[in-house]
């Protein structure tokens, strides 16, 4: 094992590489992700950005130990994750359907989901568009050569697809339709101009200046679309979960939640108790 | 996007790449090095197979991991939750830059001329010191040249893990995991920022690479 002989400058060389990776390595480390104890990880529905948003920062503000992480997308490929074993702590999800069927699979305790809030559908077109629509055959406008909707399984393409099949426009407007990830993406997708229509949630509409409604779907026509929470696993909730959780379905959450535009529907204690002190078996 | 946000998401691309070129390399140095040397019935098809990561879908590889890797998986078995973890970042990418790694390997032994390692041999060395001490250095610019391309696949890994580390901010969200969801979400300025951000990077790590080679040879 002596040394010297064939590769003295090579060792050198590779000597000093590996130090250069290790140092590498180590000034990575301001990247490592460490998951503290007080570290909570909120999965939520993309149209919930804003509102979730201001309720991690007044949580983080009123309770300075606690970190919490949010991961949007749709809640489709959310609950994939909780499927597959993502950690997640709390999810808002917008179709409570999607927490049924966890719980169901019993990824999230009987006693531990609620519904949060509800929304309306709305028609838009990118701002300054002429497209006109006044009742749902005016979806089939010709001028709408792109329509955005994402897949039934994500929750605004099922509640949009439903919405349209049953007033059988889906499969004459189903070759226009360009399938976007989830309901900011379809926003997005107008917003840019890359579809000249698509059916959003109203609260998604008001966020996007490159956007405006063409048709406000009246009452009559609207379908039932109900967020929920709920804190995936058994057992006990960790103590800043819990916190999290209380602050959502509490008055803040009310409060942020309806400037907002969703609609309040935790209201009732007997039909929405806190998750934390429901129904124990 | 905040700069520590920004600082964090950079760190973690370039650690995720780093790792995976580490975690790649002892498999793929010694496969290269097998490949190079022995000539046996089905080479050809374990060379296709080595090779597979690379070309077929990387969501396809990053559902086979998933599997392998998730709660029902044989790891999880063991005791090690990795799925939505940066570790599952960093194993997706080196998947995907493997085959990519083992070719630059099996090449650079294959021009390393056997007689040296003979040599060695007679003069005592076993095959472990040889393999150490003569055809390793003999094929390091090779070897140094596959990390390379491996680090740089794993810098931009999309598919494979998405699908196994998810997009946690602060915890797998690298790169181009933050490009996308802000591009979903229709953040084009969050998006455009951390995109100069692995422009940065991405040329940053090339010229230090490129440094590296030119002093291996």
């Amino acid at each position: 094992m002596g040394g010297a002989g064939t590769g003295e400058p090579t060792k050198h060389a590779l000597a000093s590489r590996l130090v250069t990776l290790g140092l590498a390595i180590a000034f990575g480390a301001v990247g490592v992700p460490r998951a503290s104890a007080d570290e909570i990880l909120v999965a939520a529905a993309a149209s919930l950005r804003e509102p979730v948003v201001t309720l991690a920062e007044v949580h983080e503000t009123r309770h300075p130990g606690d970190r919490v992480r949010v991961s949007f997308g749709s809640s489709s490929s959310l609950a994939l994750q909780i499927r597959h074993g993502a950690p997640v702590d709390v999810f808002l999800s917008a179709d409570s359907r999607l927490v049924d069927t966890l719980v169901s699979e019993g990824l999230i305790g009987d006693d531990r989901h609620q519904p949060l809030v509800g929304n309306r559908l709305v028609v838009i077109r990118p701002r300054g568009s002429d497209l006109r629509v006044g009742a749902p055959s005016d979806l089939l406008d010709p001028r709408i050569r792109r329509f955005a909707l994402p897949s039934e399984v994500v929750p605004l393409g099922g509640y949009g697809r439903r919405w349209l099949q049953e007033r059988g426009l889906l499969d004459a407007l189903g070759p226009r339709i360009v399938v976007t990830e989830h309901a900011r993406a379809t926003l997005a997708a107008v917003a840019q101009g890359h579809a000249d229509a698509a059916i959003v949630y109203a609260t998604d509409a008001a966020t996007s200046p490159g956007v405006e409604v063409a048709w406000a779907i009246p009452d009559g026509e609207q379908p039932s679309i109900l967020y929920a929470i709920a804190t995936p696993g058994e057992g006990d909730v960790a103590p800043a979960t819990e916190r999290f959780v209380t602050l959502v379905q509490g008055p803040d959450g009310e409060r942020i939640l309806q400037s907002a535009g969703f609609v309040w529907r935790a209201k009732d204690p007997s039909v929405a108790a806190p998750i934390a002190s429901g129904p124990r078996p | 996007v905040s700069a520590g946000a920004l600082l964090g998401i950079v760190g973690l691309t370039a650690r995720v790449a780093l790792v995976a070129t580490l975690l790649a390399l002892p498999p793929a140095v010694s496969l290269g090095y097998c490949l190079a040397r022995n000539d046996f019935r089905g080479r050809a098809l374990v060379q296709a197979l080595v090779t597979l990561p690379m070309v077929v879908p990387p969501v396809a590889v990053g559902l086979a991991l998933l599997i392998l890797l998730g709660p029902r998986g044989p790891f999880a078995a063991l005791g090690l939750e990795l799925v939505f973890t940066w570790w599952a970042a960093a194993i997706a990418a080196a998947c995907v830059g493997f085959p990519l790694l083992v070719r630059a390997c099996e090449q650079s032994f294959a021009e390393v001329d056997v007689r040296y390692e003979s040599v060695a041999r007679t003069l005592g060395l076993s095959r472990l010191q040889t393999f150490a001490r003569v055809s390793l250095p003999l094929a390091r610019r090779g070897v140094l040249y596959g990390s390379l391309l491996c680090f740089a696949r794993g810098l931009g890994e999309f598919g494979a893990t998405a699908l196994v580390a998810g997009i946690i901010p602060g915890r797998t969200e690298t790169l181009s995991l933050g490009i996308w969801s802000r591009v979903q979400l229709g953040d084009d300025v969050g998006a455009l920022v951390l995109c100069a951000a692995s422009f940065v990077l991405a040329l940053f790590s090339m010229l230090v690479a490129e440094g590296w080679l030119r002093r291996a040879r």
